[in-house]
């Protein structure tokens, strides 16, 4: 019977969590839609105004196409950062010299992987790809610097720093509702969002908070929605989560 | 925007620029996406004048290149050593880490790393140098992580032997691979997890290590810390790291970087060809390899004796030979060899070279292991770039005295 009642409110704060979750979607891709219509506008407006005052006489063809390709690279740019900054950053792409057919199955590959990218986005990020960093593009020189320099967040930090006086029975249930959609159940990640648990972030407490109240890209801002205490309940939740354990919850 | 770059200071701010402002600017910075200036030279260099800095692959995940300059010692420094890791580090320090034995085993064994710092301590020298070094002197190429000379380094690292903790574990007779988890986590359920596995006698022998320190340090995290596999004369590939589970069985791992990742063909291809996946075998022993760490890629000398020195290493065996030459000239001369022979170190060469008149040249060394390898110009094309071990080319440039 107990049992029984705990299935029910789990089931019912999951089914909050994803409409939760979905709503905060939705808002965030009207939001951007928006916000890409504005920016598309804008190149569109800033080409046109550069075509016209280097051709002022002319309507050129070839400024034409010149136009078109920037149109595309704005969008391919667009895209690239939208959904490939999730899980590395974008050194992992522009770092490498590839053939048409190379990006176009490292796509796939990164696809298999759970990145998702819209597919209307596909050719234009693929031919965009190839374009500025095919196999005869230059490479620059490297990035330099000492160890210490750095700016990595892999060296872990205090794992008890920004969590002191967390109620961890707060913060499993606030992550089921309100992150579990994207970061999934056991914060494993999908193709929402990455993977949580056992990650550098949660040793680095300002770093996860900033992340969580301002939010980053497809990540929302959750400051509306948490207050700085919920927020903290969460990452105590978080830091105790033992990913062996969850694994195993996520695959029953 | 807001973005993970944003904690970085400022002086490495600006360069990644090109790809963000891009964005928001619409046409600026079309593909002059690169890092090239990343502030000046420190006043600590060196008085020799080379460039010690780390060559930053990428920040996240942190992938870090050693400039060959910084490998001109016996042992490389902890924060000079290259890092390679696939999924970023895991969060050690949220709980006690454990080190679990499991599988074909008549006893699996959980031990705290208190437990494992009490076993008896071995102590091995050993080269760790990334299957991929060298990926990026490959042509045609291919996807993965550039790197170009230095993803190697040499340190002292010590721990348990592994054969010590599968006496203590029991192991069953079908028994013929260990699989390695690793403590990263992939960014997603679909994405693989760094799991591999070494065949069972590789394991048991005496040089193969459970490592919690490195140049007597304990094992930072960025290498594997607080526990990782050592395996001398093999590929980092078979190094796990943050080592948390080690299940014995009888079959390789099924794993993507396993079947996968880290396969060459075990015959030659021709350049651009993919052969068929059941011909290709796990990269397992390095290849013999030298490097020239002094002079530095295109260092000025004045006319007179130049010491050229560096390092040579193989997989299975030892350097018994490096030798010296330029490309202008290619008449080769033996150096001197340093250190001891030993099996997964390696050892220093050094030869005073003389340049008939000032100009440019091109120094190249190649080196010869206690099994007749010789390494090669260039080796043969794989389609991942793995164990690049062409002759080892600095340019420089010798002015009048
Ligand atoms: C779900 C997480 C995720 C997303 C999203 C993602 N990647 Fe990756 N990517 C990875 C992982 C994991 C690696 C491998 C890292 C390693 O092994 O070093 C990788 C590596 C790469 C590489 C290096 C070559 C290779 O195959 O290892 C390229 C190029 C790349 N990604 C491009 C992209 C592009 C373009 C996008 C957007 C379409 C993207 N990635 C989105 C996870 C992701
Ligand atoms: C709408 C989907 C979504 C929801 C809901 C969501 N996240 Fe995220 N989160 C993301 C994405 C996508 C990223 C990666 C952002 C990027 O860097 O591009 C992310 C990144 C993060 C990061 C940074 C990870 C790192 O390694 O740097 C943290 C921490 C985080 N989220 C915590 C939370 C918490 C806590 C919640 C619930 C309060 C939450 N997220 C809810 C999608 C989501």
């Amino acid at each position: 019977m107990k049992t029984l009642l705990i299935l029910v409110t789990l089931a019912a704060i999951a089914v909050a969590g994803l409409m939760v979750g979905q709503r905060l979607q939705q808002r965030r891709a009207l939001a951007e839609a928006a916000a890409e219509r504005a920016h598309l506008e804008a190149a569109r407006a800033a080409a046109q105004a550069k075509a016209e005052a280097a051709a002022p006489a002319s309507e050129d063809a070839d400024d034409d196409d010149d136009d078109e390709a920037a149109y595309r690279d704005v969008m391919a740019k667009r895209a690239l950062t939208d959904n490939c900054l999730v899980c590395h950053e974008e050194g992992m792409f522009t770092g490498q010299r590839l053939t048409a057919a190379q990006w176009k199955s490292e796509i796939d590959k990164m696809l298999g992987w759970g990145a998702v990218l819209p597919e209307a986005d596909r050719r234009p990020v693929e031919e965009y790809l190839t374009r500025h960093f095919g196999e005869a593009t230059p490479v620059p020189p490297p990035g330099r610097a000492h160890l210490a320099d750095v700016p990595t967040h892999e060296i872990p930090g205090d794992p008890a720093e920004g969590s002191a006086g967390a109620d961890l029975a707060s913060g499993g249930k606030l992550y089921l509702v309100v992150c579990a959609s994207c970061h999934g159940p056991a914060a494993l990640g999908t193709e929402l969002g990455p993977a949580l648990v056992d990650r550098a972030v949660l040793t680095h407490g300002e770093d996860y908070h900033k992340v969580v109240r301002e939010g980053r890209r497809k990540m929302p801002a959750m400051n509306s929605l948490l207050t700085a205490d919920q927020q903290r309940d969460i990452l105590g939740w978080l830091r105790g989560l033992d990913r062996d354990a969850a694994g195993e919850v996520a695959s029953k | 925007m807001a973005s993970d770059l944003e904690h970085r200071p400022d002086r490495f701010a600006s360069d990644r620029r090109g790809f963000l402002a891009g964005l928001g600017g619409g046409l600026i910075g079309l593909g002059g996406l690169g890092r090239g200036a990343w502030g000046l030279a420190r006043a600590d260099e060196a008085s020799d004048g080379a460039d010690r800095r780390m060559i930053v692959r990428t920040e996240r995940p942190l992938n870090l290149e050693s400039p060959s300059a910084a490998l001109d010692s016996f042992l490389t420094p902890n924060d000079a050593f290259f890092v390679r890791s696939h999924h970023g580090a895991p969060a050690v320090g949220l709980r006690p880490w454990e080190v679990v034995v499991e599988g074909l085993v008549d006893r699996p064994l959980k031990l705290s790393l208190a437990e494992l710092g009490a076993m008896e301590p071995t102590t091995v020298p050993a080269v760790l140098q990334c299957a991929g070094n060298g990926r990026g002197l490959f042509r045609p190429r291919m996807p993965g992580l550039v790197w170009e000379r230095g993803a190697v380094g040499h340190a002292e690292w010590s721990g348990v032997r592994l054969a010590a903790l599968l006496e203590k574990a029991g192991v069953k007779p079908e028994a013929a691979h260990l699989h390695f988890i690793g403590g990263d986590v992939p960014p997603t359920t679909k994405a693989p997890p760094f799991i591999r596995s070494i065949p069972l006698a590789r394991a048991q022998a005496d040089d193969v290590l459970i490592a919690l320190k490195m140049n007597g340090e304990p094992l930072p995290v960025l290498h594997g810390g607080p526990a990782r596999l050592v395996v001398p004369g093999w590929g980092g590939n078979a190094w796990i790291k943050w080592v948390r589970r080690i299940v014995v069985s009888a079959e390789e791992a099924q794993t993507f970087y396993m079947q996968t990742g880290y396969r060459i063909p075990r015959e030659p291809v021709p350049p651009g060809q993919t052969p068929d996946p059941k011909s290709l075998v796990p990269v397992e022993w390095m290849n013999v390899k030298s490097l020239i760490t002094s002079p530095d890629l295109g260092a000025t000398a004045p006319l007179g004796p130049i010491e050229v020195r560096g390092v040579a290493w193989t997989g299975e065996g030892h350097v018994v030979k490096v030798e010296v030459s330029t490309v202008e000239d290619p008449t080769w001369r033996e150096a001197e060899l340093l250190d001891e022979p030993r099996q997964g170190s390696w050892r220093r060469f050094k030869i005073a070279w003389t340049p008939p008149a000032a100009g440019s040249y091109t120094l190249q060394a190649r080196a010869t292991d206690s099994k007749s390898q010789v390494q090669p110009e260039v080796p043969p094309w794989n389609k991942s770039g793995y164990l690049w071990n062409g002759y080892d080319r600095v340019p420089c440039v010798v002015s009048r005295a």
